[in-house]
């Protein structure tokens, strides 16, 4: 039953490694990430570990930068996206009937827009900074966060705890969250693990597209943007983003299935 | 008066008739057993009684109680999913107190429940499925109910563990001068209980009548078949 699963265990301690770096880029880079510091695009050497730029930029001061960006705005995505989640599944599956078929129907219509799509399109129309990429991955991807905790609440809410809650007189709000909520929890961390993998991706799509995060503020996908001319020329600058996104999103996963299996969800 | 008084109870699911015409009235002190099969309508006529689910029609008087919520209370049959696993014994017991507003007496009611009183640091996982039920039974008793309805409360248990937790209700009931409805599927355990005894099928009441009119003269032909599927095992 223990065993320990070893995906998870590497996932867990890659990202932790690449929180941390995160936290402490401003005492540990070496350069001012927006700074010209060298010539253009110098192969990676002691000096400039990850080489250097187009623009002459210090290549592994910027992936430090570019780490924080993007793990924060990853993270708090997905915040957004399990608050609205959870709290429209909630009432969803607690209260069901008319209630239940508004919000269901609604959450229907958001899944059938292709959600690359439906934020290029919002995020086209608004000022493209970091706070606008976090609200719209936030907003466009809570639906699935919606549909299981809505289940878990449809089976937990018949379970004889429940009903013995009702019966002691709680009221609805103390009954969603405190006898409801605590237990399907498990779900909905493991789903939450998995959507920062997602929206990871999605800034750096966004970043790549010049619609998210903007530069001289780096993020892993802008630089990825960056580096498309120099593909052959220089090809660190796209190589090193490239492997940290790969990176990051893998442990997620890995620590999303590793948990997922610990906490014994199904599906 | 009696304590509560049924008339014409209906509760319809759909096209299921879960309760079909239900009149019965519990008298103050007494413990009524319903017995039927699964599926009867026992358990529906129980959390009407409570006001968990509204009934289709019909009426229920109740006689002395104003709160049902405090002077009514439940006890569960499955006592797997009867306590929330992640809230602790002690906390469980003390929920009603609190959303009551009324004084914490954990302790002594773990006391009269016969359990240690240690067992409120524990969570429900760390106990057997009697201590559970044990768990469920002050928890039921925490707001001094006058009324309980049990139901099928020893049935999901071993048998040398029912009959401890059906003594132990049974002292509850002097002790306290609690009125019983006693829910269950097996007629001994209702025979070892209960002053009068209901019969439920199909959400009607077929038989109803004293312990003893039930067990030594029954009219029904179901009933007759309880009697005789009780003493097998």
């Amino acid at each position: 039953m223990r065993r320990v699963n070893r995906q998870a265990l590497f996932g867990a301690a890659l990202l932790g490694f690449f929180v941390i770096l995160a936290i402490i880029a401003p005492l540990i880079a070496p350069y001012n990430p927006d700074e010209i510091v060298e010539s253009q695009t110098l192969a990676p050497s002691l000096s400039h570990l990850f080489g250097t730029d187009d623009l002459g930029r210090d290549l592994f001061s910027r992936a430090l930068h570019g780490a924080r960006i993007s793990l924060t705005v990853g993270f708090v995505a997905v915040l957004i996206s399990v608050l609205i989640g959870t709290l429209f599944g909630a009432v969803s599956g607690y209260y069901g009937g008319f209630l239940d078929s508004v919000i269901m129907r609604f959450v229907d219509v958001m899944l059938a827009f292709p959600s690359i799509f439906l934020i290029l399109a919002i995020q086209s129309m608004l000022t493209p900074n970091i706070y606008n990429v976090m609200a719209v991955i936030g907003l466009t991807s809570w639906m699935g966060v919606a549909r299981l905790v809505r289940g878990e609440f449809l089976r937990i809410r018949e379970l004889q705890y429940v009903e013995a809650a009702r019966a002691i007189g709680c009221s609805d709000p103390r009954i969603i969250f405190r006898h409801i909520l605590p237990n399907a929890q498990s779900p909905i961390i493991v789903a939450a693990t998995l959507g920062m993998a997602g929206a990871i991706l999605t800034e750096s799509a966004l970043s790549f597209l010049g619609l998210g995060v903007q530069p001289p503020m780096a993020s892993w996908g802008n630089m990825l943007m960056d580096s498309q001319a120099y593909l052959f020329d220089a090809p660190w600058m796209s190589i090193i983003p490239g492997l940290l996104i790969l990176l990051t999103v893998l442990s997620l996963y890995f620590v999303g299935e590793g948990l997922r299996e610990k906490l014994n969800v199904r599906g | 008066m009696p304590l509560i008084e049924i008339k014409d109870l209906k509760k319809y699911f759909g096209a299921v008739k879960a309760v079909d015409g239900v009149s019965l009235s519990v008298a103050s002190g007494e413990t009524l057993g319903v017995v039927g099969e699964s599926g009867s309508g026992k358990s529906t006529l129980a959390r009407l009684i409570l006001k968990l689910i509204e009934p289709t029609s019909g009426s229920i008087d109740y006689d002395g109680i104003t709160d049902i919520r405090r002077q009514c209370q439940i006890v569960f049959q499955d006592p797997q999913t009867s306590l929330n696993p992640r809230i602790r014994i002690g906390e469980a017991i003390a929920e009603p107190m609190l959303i009551h507003k009324i004084e914490n007496r954990v302790g002594e009611l773990l006391e009269m429940v016969k359990l240690p009183a240690g067992y409120a640091k524990r969570y429900p996982h760390e106990l057997s499925g009697g201590e559970r039920q044990r768990v469920g039974i002050a928890r039921a008793l925490a707001l001094n109910p006058q009324f309980l309805i049990l139901d099928e409360p020893v049935s999901a248990l071993d048998v040398t563990v029912q009959v401890e937790i059906l003594k132990l209700l049974k002292q509850i009931k002097a002790e306290l001068g609690l009125t019983y409805l006693f829910i269950a599927h097996d007629l001994t355990v209702i025979g070892y209980m209960c002053d009068r005894i209901a019969v439920m099928r199909e959400g009607r009441i077929i038989e109803l009548g004293s312990k003893k009119e039930i067990m030594s003269a029954p009219r029904e032909a179901f009933t007759r078949q309880l009697i005789e599927s009780s003493f097998i095992i």
